[in-house]
C-alpha cells in the first residue's frame, strides 16, 4: 500500500470513529495498532509499548500534573470570588466596565490556573449573572467570558505548551516567555474590543448603579490585600522560570508548596478540599495521558510507515512561499481543532509539521505560540469548542448553545487578526526570550 | 459500567489512593530545591523518584478514568443520534476500545515480562528497578482496562436488549 493510501485511510478512520464516539485516545490507539498489525504484524506491536513507555518517562511531564494540582487548589479557594469581588468594584462607571474588569480577571487567572474548563465554569458562575443582572448585551457578556476563559491555556504556565515543547523537543521555558507578549495582546485587544462597542452603544454593557460604586478608595484598595499572596505565588513561578533558577517541573513543584501556604493563611485549606483536588488532578491527568498514549502509538506507526516524508514532499509539491506553508498549516490546524482535542492535534500533527518549519528556517518556539494561538480559535468554534460546552453547564436556562456560538465571532475575528500579527511579525513572540532571558 | 460496581469502587480507592503521590512529587522537588540552593547538596535520586511517582499516576490514571467512561469523547454526532442508534454505537465503540486493549495488553506484556526477567534497571547512578516495576504495571493496567472494557460490552449489550424488548 502507498504512504498516500495509508495516510488517507488513517485520516479517514480517525474521522470516521471520532464521529461514531469513540474516545479520542482509543481512536488514535486502534488506529495505531492496526495499521501496525497490517504493516508490521504482530512483531510490531512492542514498539508501540515501548514508545508510549519513552513518553512517560519525560521529566517536563512531571510539571504537567503539578500545575493542575495547583490550579485545582486555587480554584477550590476563594480566590477567584475575592479576584472578581475586588476588580469590580473598580469598574466605576464606564459603559462595559464589569466586562472590562473580566477579562482583566480572566487573564489574571489563567496565570493560575490554565486549565480552560476551570477557568470558564468559575467565570461563568461569578461574572455572567451579575452581567446579565447589569442588563449586559447577552452575546458580548457570553463572549467575553468565553475568550477570556480560554486564555488560560495561552498564558503561561500553560500545559499546552509542556506538551508543545516535549514532542517538538524545545525549551518550555522559552516557550512560555515566549508567550507571555502574545497573552497579553490578545488580552489587550479583547478589552478595547468591549470598551470600543460600549462607547459606541453603551446600552451594550450598563454600569452599575451608584449606590454599588459607592465605595471608598481605601475600602477598595483593602479589598486587594487578600490577593496579595495568590499573586505572589505566581510571579514566584513565572520568575523562577524566567530567571532560570529551577526547571519548569520544580517551579511548578514550588507552585503548589505556595498555593498550599498561600491557602492555609487564607484558612481555606482542608483535607477535603486537599483530596479533591488530588483526585481532579489524577481524572485531568488520566484524560490527558492517555489521549496522548493513543497518539504517540498513531504517530509511531505512521512516522515508521514514511509519513513524515510524504508530508513534506506534498508542502514542497504546494509550491508556495514559507509563509504560504506556515499558512496552509494554519489552515490545517484550524480545522482539525473543530474536531479534535489539543493534545491529540499536537502529538499528531508537530512531529511533521515542525520539522518542515525548521527547515524553513523559522523558529520552532515561534511556531508553537502559533499553535498556542490556533488553538485558542479551536476552544470557541463549533462543532467542538470546549468552551462553549464548559460555559453551556454553569450558565443561566436562557442561554443556549446557539446564542453562545454565535457570540463568540467577534472574538474569533480579533484571535485570527492577532495570529495574523505574529505570524509576520515574529518578534512580538520572540524579542521576550531573545533579549529578556 | 455503573460507578457504584464492586469493580468501579475497586479501582477509584486505588486511584484515590494513588493521587497522594503527586503530593510526594511536591515534597521531594521541594527538597531537592532546598538542597541545591540552602545545602548547596543536589539530590541524585529526586529526578528519578519524581518520574516513577508521575508515571504511576499516569498508568493508574487510564482504569481511573475509563471506570466511569470518562475518556475525552466528541460526542457532537453521536447526542443527534436516535436513541436505538446510540445504543448500537455505544456497543460498537466498546467493541473497538476492547480490540485495542486486548492488543496493547499483549505489548504491553511481553515489554514488561522482558523486564522483569531482565530485572531491568534505570542504569543511572541510582540504578533502581524502576523501568521494570513501570512496564509491569503499565500492563496490569491496560489488563485492567480490557477487563472494565469488556464488563462495559455486557453493559452495552443488555442495554440494546431491553431496548429491543
Amino acid at each position: 500500500m502507498s504512504i498516500g493510501w495509508i495516510t488517507l485511510l488513517m485520516f479517514g478512520s480517525m474521522i470516521l470513529l471520532l464521529m461514531l464516539g469513540l474516545p479520542l485516545a482509543f481512536v488514535t490507539g486502534l488506529i495505531g495498532v492496526v495499521f501496525t498489525l497490517g504493516l508490521f504484524g504482530v512483531d510490531g506491536l512492542p514498539l508501540i509499548a515501548s514508545r508510549i513507555y519513552t513518553f512517560m518517562n519525560e521529566y517536563a511531564l512531571v510539571a504537567v500534573p503539578m500545575f493542575i494540582l495547583m490550579a485545582s487548589i486555587m480554584e477550590r479557594c476563594g480566590v477567584a470570588k475575592d479576584l472578581f469581588n475586588a476588580m469590580r468594584v473598580w469598574a466605576g462607571g464606564l459603559p462595559g466596565g464589569l466586562a472590562i474588569q473580566t477579562m482583566i480577571v480572566a487573564t489574571i487567572m489563567g496565570a493560575m490556573t490554565g486549565i480552560i474548563g476551570g477557568e470558564i465554569v468559575l467565570l461563568g458562575l461569578l461574572a455572567l449573572p451579575q452581567m446579565l443582572r447589569l442588563g449586559y448585551d447577552k452575546k458580548l457578556a457570553i463572549g467575553t467570558i468565553c475568550a477570556g476563559g480560554s486564555l488560560g491555556t495561552m498564558i503561561p504556565p500553560s500545559i499546552v505548551l509542556i506538551i508543545y515543547g516535549l514532542t517538538v523537543n524545545v525549551s518550555i521555558g522559552d516557550l512560555f516567555i515566549a508567550n507571555i507578549v502574545p497573552a497579553l495582546l490578545l488580552s489587550a485587544v479583547y478589552v478595547s474590543y468591549i470598551f470600543t462597542r460600549c462607547q459606541m452603544n453603551p446600552r451594550l454593557g450598563p454600569a452599575a448603579p451608584s449606590e454599588e460604586r459607592n465605595i471608598s478608595v481605601l475600602a477598595k484598595i483593602a479589598m486587594l490585600k487578600s490577593l496579595a499572596l495568590p499573586m505572589l505565588v505566581i510571579a514566584a513561578v513565572l520568575g523562577t522560570i524566567y530567571f532560570g533558577i529551577a526547571t519548569v517541573t520544580e517551579a511548578a513543584g514550588m507552585g503548589v508548596v505556595g498555593t498550599v501556604i498561600a491557602s492555609l493563611v487564607r484558612r481555606e485549606l482542608s483535607w477535603k478540599v486537599l483530596g479533591e483536588s488530588l483526585r481532579q488532578t489524577m481524572q485531568t491527568c488520566g484524560m490527558l495521558l492517555w489521549l496522548s498514549f493513543g497518539a504517540t502509538a498513531m504517530i509511531g506507526v505512521y512516522n515508521l510507515a514514511g509519513g513524515p516524508d510524504f508530508i513534506r514532499e506534498l508542502f514542497t509539491g504546494l509550491d508556495l512561499p514559507a509563509l504560504g506553508v506556515i499558512f496552509v498549516m494554519m489552515a490545517i490546524l484550524f480545522a482539525l481543532g473543530c474536531i479534535m482535542d489539543w493534545v491529540g492535534i499536537c502529538l499528531l500533527t508537530m512531529p511533521i509539521f515542525v520539522p518542515i518549519v525548521r527547515e524553513l528556517g523559522y523558529d520552532p518556539v515561534w511556531f508553537g505560540v502559533l499553535f498556542c494561538l490556533n488553538m485558542q480559535l479551536s476552544y470557541l468554534t463549533p462543532p467542538f469548542g470546549p468552551a462553549a460546552f464548559y460555559l453551556k453547564g454553569v450558565a443561566p436556562p436562557e442561554v443556549s448553545l446557539n446564542d453562545i456560538f454565535s457570540a463568540m465571532w467577534p472574538f474569533l475575528m480579533l484571535q485570527a487578526s492577532v495570529l495574523a500579527l505574529v505570524v509576520f511579525f515574529p518578534d512580538v513572540a520572540l524579542w521576550l526570550p531573545k533579549y529578556g532571558g | 459500567m455503573s460507578e457504584t460496581s464492586v469493580s468501579a469502587r475497586t479501582v477509584g480507592l486505588l486511584g484515590n489512593a494513588a493521587s497522594y503521590l503527586f503530593l510526594v512529587i511536591v515534597a521531594i522537588s521541594a527538597f531537592e530545591v532546598l538542597m541545591r540552593y540552602a545545602v548547596g547538596q543536589p539530590t541524585v535520586w529526586v529526578h528519578e523518584l519524581s518520574i516513577a511517582l508521575a508515571a504511576t499516576c499516569f498508568v493508574i490514571g487510564g482504569p481511573y478514568v475509563h471506570r466511569s467512561r470518562r475518556h475525552i469523547t466528541i460526542n457532537y454526532l453521536f447526542e443527534k443520534m436516535p436513541p436505538q442508534v446510540q445504543d448500537w454505537a455505544r456497543l460498537l465503540c466498546s467493541l473497538l476500545t476492547l480490540v485495542f486493549l486486548v492488543f496493547l495488553t499483549y505489548a504491553t506484556m511481553l515489554q514488561g515480562w522482558q523486564a522483569l526477567q531482565h530485572g531491568e534497571m534505570t542504569g543511572t547512578a541510582l540504578n533502581w528497578p524502576i523501568p521494570a516495576y513501570l512496564k509491569s504495571l503499565f500492563a496490569i493496567c491496560a489488563a485492567v482496562m480490557s477487563l472494565q472494557t469488556v464488563v462495559h460490552v455486557i453493559e452495552d449489550v443488555a442495554r440494546v436488549r431491553n431496548r429491543g424488548s
